[in-house]
Formats: C-alpha cells, sequence, structure tokens
C-alpha cells in the first residue's frame, strides 16, 4: 500500500486543490475537475490511485473538537521497549486516542485524546494506567493554540 | 455549542469520509437519513460557522515525500510565549503550535511540529526556527514510529 507513485504535475495540482474548501455542491469531482481542466472521470481515476497508494487518506471534515465542548489533549508517557507493544494496543484500543507516536526521549510515547470531557479523558489515562501498568502519563491541554495547518504544499 | 439531530446525523455521516463517486454527497445523505440538498445545506452551515474546519483530503505526509518529522519543543517565558509562537508559527514548515503546562522533570512547554523532505531540511528548518523566534533551549523529538492516526470519533453513540 506505501509504495511510492511518480506524481505528474495534475496530481499535484490534485493533491493541492484537495487539501481543503472541498466543494460542497452535488458533483464536486466535477468542479475540481472543470478548475483543473479534467474531466470528472480523470479526477476520480487519479483520486482512487492516490488513495490506493497511500497519499491520501481518505477525504472528509476536521470538527473543530473545541467548538462543540471535547476536550482534547496531548499526553506523554514513559513505557520500557519490551513493554510497548502491550502498552501500544491498550492506549490505541480507545477511540478517544487519535495518534499515538513513538519519540527519541525519556518520555517515549506520545498520543493526542479527544474525548467528550476532561473527566472522560482522566478516567481513559487511568485505565490505561493500571491496564498496562504505567506509573505516570501526563496530560498535557494546550493552555494556547497557535496554529493547526494540515495541508501540504507539493 | 449545541448541535442539533441532523447535524449529529450529518457529522456521523461525515465521519465514514466523502467517497470517491460522482455524487458523494447522495451517498452520505442516504446514511443520515436525509435528502441530499438537506445535507449539502447542513454541512455548508457547519463549515461556514467553523464546526467544520477542513473539508479536503488527510494526505498521509510520509507517503507524500514528508517522511520527516519532528516534534520541537521549547523552553519559553509566559511572557515571551506569544512573540515566539507568531515566530513559529509563520514557517511554513510548522504544521502545529501549541502552548502547554510543563511538568516535573520536563520544563519546555512551547510545541511545534516541524515537517520535511529530508533530514538535513529538518535540521536546516529546525536550527532556523530556532535562530528566528530567538529561543535556544529547546528538545527535538523525532518520531520513531507511528502506532495510530485517525480523525476522533466524535458522533458514535447518536446513531
Amino acid at each position: 500500500m506505501a509504495q511510492r507513485k511518480k506524481l505528474d504535475a495534475v496530481d499535484k495540482a490534485l493533491l493541492n486543490r484537495l487539501q481543503d474548501g472541498f466543494p460542497i455542491e452535488p458533483r464536486p469531482y466535477k468542479k475540481i475537475g472543470e478548475e483543473l481542466g479534467i474531466d470528472e472521470s480523470e479526477v476520480l481515476e487519479r483520486l482512487e490511485a492516490l488513495i490506493d497508494c497511500g497519499i491520501i487518506r481518505s477525504i472528509g471534515g476536521t470538527v473543530a473538537s473545541d467548538k462543540i465542548g471535547r476536550f482534547t489533549a496531548l499526553a506523554a508517557t514513559k513505557v520500557p521497549g519490551e513493554k510497548i507493544e502491550q502498552a501500544v494496543s491498550i492506549i490505541n484500543s480507545y477511540p478517544e486516542v487519535t495518534h499515538n507516536y513513538e519519540r527519541d526521549h525519556e518520555y517515549n510515547i506520545w498520543f493526542t485524546i479527544n474525548a467528550e470531557s476532561r473527566e472522560k479523558a482522566e478516567e481513559i489515562i487511568s485505565n490505561i494506567k493500571s491496564k498496562a501498568g504505567l506509573d505516570e502519563i501526563q496530560l498535557l491541554p494546550a493552555l494556547k493554540t497557535y496554529k493547526i495547518k494540515v495541508k501540504f504544499d507539493l | 455549542m449545541n448541535l442539533t439531530e441532523s447535524e449529529i446525523s450529518a457529522l456521523s455521516a461525515l465521519e465514514q469520509g466523502i467517497p470517491a463517486i460522482p455524487r458523494p454527497y447522495e451517498e452520505l445523505a442516504r446514511t443520515a437519513g436525509m435528502a441530499e440538498k438537506e445535507f449539502i445545506e447542513i454541512l455548508k452551515n457547519l463549515v461556514s460557522r467553523g464546526i467544520v474546519r477542513r473539508l479536503g483530503a488527510r494526505i498521509n505526509h510520509y507517503n507524500a515525500g514528508f517522511m520527516h518529522n519532528a516534534m520541537v519543543v521549547f523552553c519559553v517565558s509566559e511572557e515571551d510565549a506569544d512573540e515566539a509562537a507568531e515566530s513559529l508559527s509563520a514557517s511554513p514548515s510548522v504544521s502545529h503550535c501549541y502552548l502547554r503546562p510543563g511538568f516535573p522533570g520536563f520544563k519546555y512547554n512551547l510545541y511545534a511540529m516541524v515537517h520535511a523532505g529530508s533530514s538535513q531540511d529538518l535540521e536546516k528548518s529546525i536550527s532556523d526556527l530556532a535562530g528566528e523566534c530567538g529561543i535556544n533551549d529547546f528538545i527535538i523529538l523525532r518520531s520513531l514510529r507511528e502506532f495510530k492516526k485517525s480523525p476522533p470519533v466524535i458522533c458514535k453513540d447518536k446513531d
């Protein structure tokens, strides 16, 4: 799935166009095709190829969690090497956990949590600690959000 | 902010992703139990209110050539935070920037996610960013493995 695909100029233009402002009208891919000078069918073919080779994860909307009263935070914990696999499967079993990375630091597991409330997030953290046998998980909600960008120029 | 039942149904359908078919909203509307026209009106409204922040493709930056990324965390005083963050946020290589609490044994509080196409570009971006924001006290946490990346499940109990 993650095999590399050679992107041509049309693929790049399509990727840049698709990353934001997806048309909200009955034939969105036709509209994008008109903007890029290609047919709707070509947009769909190229899009499918970009999805198949793993460059596009999906097309969708990012819900502004804060605007609907959800609690989001980054969490940091220390997991010994031999326990990583088990801890990660416990952490990832919660749908509220949205990202999870191993990083090169003493605090080596960093995940994000998006829950209906702070209480719910704390309950999940406490369950993860007991199930995975972790002494410490730091919950780090943003005090200020300066930038959220998910568009990459190709 | 309160959402109506129809808005929740529409968001819940949208969470499955917009399919690559000529009339994707017709299919999402069917899932949400409403007409295509109503779905489109609701979605437009949610976007204009900023509840749906960005409608479009979620790209996998690894596969798109942005394979190198790091979380760079700076130690800043409360009074310097805004200025440093503005400087970091102005860079196209920074995708996310947040102020978060420090904790015992970890004094770093200003987080920047930095992306680049090569490890040299990443090194250079980070040193440029540090120079421009004027904060020299920072560490770089490179990602070794990605274990999960998925959109939040917001409406799971509602349908």
